[in-house]
């Protein structure tokens, strides 16, 4: 080879020695392998020399192989990796920063017509944070309109808390979200409340990323919606919390008003929207109780 | 070594991997849909296949994003197939396609919140589709762009037909709905277990008999038609 190119000699002889050095290597496992066989038995040792000859054979046919091919330099892989993560970086944030607005919109309609939909004869909606001191703090609709994006994020932290109107100004109900872990990951639900009776009335799946085709049923299936038609979520004497937390049982053992039938096949995601149903009715009910004379007050 | 030696031998080795750029033909867009289906001939990107294939719209948007994941990563790794160095090749492409999966996945979140809810995290999976890192492998890094292009749209919709086949059939089954509309009357009792996950082996087998059976027929008229031909 170093007489058909002579250019090359000068780069083929550095090639030769790491082709050398590891030779010796296999020889030494070759020596120790008659120790081995006194300890361990000849039928292992025997296949470990074959195996060890095989890859010796093996080395030998690919060295040439490695010879043929002319060496990349290592910053021409480097340059390459370099250059492809910048346009995969480009093209990334390009598309996020295209997409972002949209989606973040996108997810504030969505929660609004989600509000609006749950409260069936609402026709405005006022946003309300829970402050420190347990109560409802109306949000001002420029600064939430302003971030609604994060605003959308605070709901997925169990911010806030939405009140419906008619058009005369009446209180028609209220929305909150729970999040409770199901199956995948956490499902996140926005239940509608009824102050007065002191009930959950409706639920819809807000975020889940519960088995597509399972996961669905929670916002689907007609009997187990019936369990969120007169969701108990009273309190208990103190105001403080509810008076019988509401948890999931298996299929077909309701007996208690609260409490939620489970979908057959469907059991972890039935359980994670009771935790989210528990979670919101525990977080937002004692302080919209508290908060009732605000709430009355028309909106505007 | 003796043969590289050799002038020829060694020009004709230096060619080789750009001598197997094919021609553009119909058979280049067909063979992805039928002769060498993703799914249904070769089997593969099993994982999409049988996890979100319970409604057609599912299997529709998987298909559709796998496609587009396809025609993204082969147009940029046949434009820089002659730049990527073998030894960080598989790297290079699996970022590549993480790119496009990535800009996906942001796509379907801005198109339709329902759909990127139910799809759930297969949109991401869709980096270890294994389709995708072998048609990067076996053929876009070997071709020039247009023919890349047109294998990986006929690959693509040949994943997006086999998904939807699968997908309506258990959602039809299963659900009693196609693209969520009633089929049936309310004494429609579902077929629930074909939405399940044994569902879609039921289906996947069924599908594969089905092109199993026909493959041999065809095979059966030919040695038919050639012996008759012999003793004609």
């Amino acid at each position: 080879m170093s007489a058909t190119l002579p250019v090359q000699s000068g780069t083929s002889a550095p090639a030769a020695l790491p082709a050398l050095s590891p030779s010796p290597m296999p020889g030494d496992e070759y020596e120790q392998a008659p120790e081995q066989a006194a300890n361990q038995g000849a039928n292992q040792a025997a296949n470990r020399t074959r195996t060890l000859t095989t890859a010796q054979a093996s080395a030998r046919a690919t060295e040439p192989a490695v010879e043929q091919a002319p060496a990349t330099p290592s910053l021409a892989m480097l340059l390459t990796l370099g250059l492809i993560a910048a346009i995969s970086g480009l093209l990334v944030a390009t598309a996020y920063e295209y997409t972002a607005p949209i989606i973040a919109e996108k997810e504030r309609l969505a929660t609004e017509a989600a509000v609006l939909r749950i409260l069936p004869n609402a026709v405005a909606k006022r946003d309300f944070v829970i402050d420190a001191a347990g109560r409802l703090a109306p949000v001002d609709p420029v600064a939430g309109g302003g971030t609604g994006g994060g605003g959308g994020a605070a709901a997925g932290g169990g911010g806030l808390v939405y009140a419906g109107y008619d058009a005369q100004g009446q209180l028609q109900g209220l929305a909150f979200t729970g999040v409770g872990s199901g199956y995948a990951g956490p499902v996140e639900v926005l239940f509608a409340y009824d102050p007065q009776r002191q009930v959950i009335v409706r639920s819809k799946v807000l975020k889940s990323t519960e088995t597509p085709g399972f996961g669905d049923k929670l916002d689907t299936d007609p009997a187990f919606l019936k369990n969120l038609e007169a969701l108990d979520a009273r309190l208990d004497a103190t105001g403080q919390a509810l008076a019988n937390p509401i948890v999931t049982v298996k299929n077909g053992t309701k007996t208690q008003p609260w409490q939620i039938d489970a979908i057959t096949g469907a059991t972890l995601s039935s359980r994670a929207m009771g935790k989210a149903a528990n979670h919101a009715a525990q977080r937002a009910a004692p302080a919209i109780q508290r908060s009732l004379a605000l709430l009355a007050q028309p909106s505007n | 070594m003796a043969e590289a030696s050799q002038p020829a031998a060694v020009a004709k080795a230096a060619a080789d991997p750009f001598n197997r750029e094919e021609n553009l033909t119909a058979d280049t867009f067909l063979r992805g849909l039928w002769q060498e289906n993703p799914v249904f001939v070769m089997l593969l990107g099993m994982c999409p296949v049988l996890a979100v294939t319970n409604s057609a719209i599912n299997a529709l948007g998987m298909g559709l994003a796998t496609t587009f994941v396809l025609l993204g990563s082969g147009a940029l790794v046949s434009l820089l197939r002659r730049w990527i160095p073998k030894q960080v090749r598989i790297a290079s492409y699996i970022v590549i396609i993480a790119t496009f999966v990535t800009v996906v996945d942001y796509a379907i979140h801005a198109i339709s919140l329902e759909l990127y809810a139910s799809l759930g995290a297969f949109i991401q999976l869709i980096v270890v589709n294994c389709i995708i890192l072998g048609r990067a492998e076996a053929y876009a890094s070997k071709q020039r762009l247009l023919p890349t292009l047109v294998n990986g749209l006929g690959m693509g919709l040949g994943f997006t037909l086999a998904l939807f086949s699968l997908g309506s059939v258990r959602e039809i089954l299963g659900n009693g709905t196609l693209f969520g509309v009633a089929l049936f009357g309310d004494s429609f009792q579902p077929w629930l277990v074909m939405i399940l996950p044994p569902g879609g082996f039921f289906v996947l087998g069924t599908w594969l008999l089905l092109f199993a059976w026909l493959k041999q027929r065809r095979e059966r008229r030919v040695l038919a038609s050639a012996g008759a031909a012999a003793h004609g």
